[in-house]
């Protein structure tokens, strides 16, 4: 018994040793293979989830991501909407964007964008009140993002 | 446990092919600046090895590796920051567009969402990019598995900073702190971990975590954003700078960083520890006096252990008169042994020196470049 402890013990240690060249040698094609059968994925409180409809407009397209509830367990009672410009050419010094963000349209709200004269602004306009405002607004390399606050 | 030359250098000419081949990636530099680099580079890590072996001396040689790979890392992370976003600051696009690398200290605060939902709450990529999750997570399983705690040892590339500033003053000012505060540790494990959950947001990233001073920090925009800058400065300069100087100790990674609370419990679950040999030790304390993170205790050396919190640094081995503390394989023999000690050191170092690598002959490359032409890039 104590020699059989003994000699786990020792293959113990030398797996370990195999383990480590193995994990370097072997990271560029077991992580995305990990990836895949284990499902995970970024939250959609930091991606801004699935984006759910797309439109092109002159000098820009806009995608325009599912309303982001999630909380651990289950849904939260406030939420955002991410919609994202991105530049195709440049983009005009103002232009505006509605979304709808459910089936029949009754939720909904309007973004105003001006871009001439420094940093882009953002102002939202909404007659619903769930929607809260804006939330954040970023200036990527290639897309202004753009999150509005909402309620259930 | 002295070797002599030949067997130093016999043991060495393994971790010298295993170097080479990592460092070139299998292809022969060209040019006098990757040469240069790749040559230096290949030098030092086996120097310091073989100096590990002929010594006897596994702290005092891991330690030259362990800080370079912190300077390297924040010089290289610094440097890539700055020519990929011209800032150190996060801003929010780079967020939203899943462009923050991801580092292990934020592995305890993702558990739990990870676990019910298979989220991450992080602005990074799983794969691909730079520092994506999907990486680290991979190498922080296998390194757990293989080395347990020894990560804070022999692989963090954060652990390095209140390394060498703990090894600045000849004697400490402090000299007696209870172990006790390392439960600090535990509870902002538990805190951050808890509030991340509730959150959905890494929490310590965000409010605690000190080494945000000298990698990315979020742009100041406005006075919450001024508070965690000002958080930042005050923890690295207290936790990194100002108390290992006066202790001698690792204070971060003993008595604060969350990720050495949780890498502990992966201790339990490799085949490597530290151990003493109670009949041969003269009780004089050296290794309670010497350990960087409080993992030895009166009460731990009798039972002829450490502390769960052991990072397998080997200073308790290095500085014991009696050669009574050893690197053990579990469920072996309870006695110094050559094997024993190789069958640590062998992956130990090799996880080091593979993280090191890359980072420390980038900012080889680019000193060399700077000597030759005034320019990093």
């Amino acid at each position: 018994m104590e020699k059989l402890k003994r000699f786990t013990g020792w293959m113990w240690a030398s797996a370990c040793l195999v383990l480590i060249p193995a994990m370097f040698v072997g990271e560029n094609k077991l992580v995305p293979a990990l990836a895949r059968a284990t499902g995970i994925h970024v939250s959609a409180r930091f991606t801004g989830g699935e984006v759910i409809s797309a439109e092109e407009c002159p000098g820009y397209k806009v995608f325009i991501h599912r309303p982001v509830f999630d909380g651990l367990l289950g849904k939260r009672s406030t939420g955002f909407i991410q919609v994202d410009f991105v530049r195709t050419a440049a983009f005009p010094p103002e232009f505006e964007q509605t979304v709808s963000y459910d089936e029949n349209g009754t939720h909904s709200f309007t973004i105003k964008i001006k871009t001439a004269g420094g940093a882009p602004r953002a102002e939202i306009s909404s007659k619903d009140s769930k929607v809260l405002g804006l939330g954040m607004l970023a200036d990527g390399a290639s897309k202004l993002m753009l999150r509005v606050n909402i309620r259930r | 446990m002295e070797l002599s030359a030949a067997k130093s250098a016999l043991f060495t000419l393994p971790m010298l092919l295993v170097t080479a081949f990592m460092l070139s990636a299998g292809k022969l530099p060209s040019g006098f600046e990757h040469w240069l680099s790749f040559a230096a580079v290949l030098a030092f890590f086996n120097t310091c090895f073989f100096m590990i072996l002929r010594s006897g001396k596994t702290d005092r040689w891991r330690a030259p590796v362990f800080i370079a790979l912190s300077l390297s890392f924040v010089f290289t992370f610094i440097a890539h920051m700055l020519e990929v976003r011209g800032t150190m600051a996060l801003k929010d696009s780079v967020m939203l567009e899943g462009g923050a690398p991801f580092c292990h200290v934020v592995i305890p605060q993702t558990l739990i969402p990870l676990l019910v939902s298979r989220t991450v709450i992080f602005p990074g990529t799983i794969t691909g990019g730079y520092a994506a999750i999907g990486a680290m997570l991979f190498l922080w399983i296998g390194f757990s598995l293989a080395l347990g705690r020894g990560w804070c040892g022999w692989g963090c590339f954060f652990g390095g900073l209140d390394d060498m500033f703990s090894r600045l003053r000849a004697a400490p000012v402090i000299n007696r702190i209870n172990p006790k505060w390392t439960d600090i540790s535990v509870a902002v494990l538990i805190v951050t971990a808890l509030a991340s959950a509730a959150s959905l947001s890494p929490e310590y990233c965000k409010w605690l975590c000190p080494y945000k001073a000298v990698t990315e920090f979020p742009a100041v925009q406005n006075l919450a954003t001024l508070i965690q800058m000002l958080i930042f400065a005050a923890l690295f300069i207290a936790l990194v700078i100002a108390l290992p100087l006066l202790t001698k100790k690792r204070t971060q990674c003993g008595l604060f960083c969350p990720f050495g609370a949780f890498q502990s419990l992966a201790n339990r679950v490799n085949p490597f520890e530290m151990r003493v040999d109670t009949q041969n030790c003269a009780k004089c304390g050296a290794c309670i006096t010497a350990c960087p993170v409080f993992a030895m205790t009166q009460e731990s050396l009798a039972a002829g252990k450490t502390r769960l919190n052991c990072i397998k640094c080997g200073k308790c081995a290095d500085v014991c008169p009696k050669q009574a503390v050893y690197h053990h394989v579990k469920m072996t023999e309870n006695r110094p042994s050559l094997a024993q000690r190789l069958m640590f050191l062998f992956p130990a170092f090799m996880f080091l020196t593979t993280i090191t690598g890359g980072m420390l002959l980038q900012a080889v490359r680019r000193i060399v470049h700077f000597a030759g032409t005034g320019s990093f890039c």
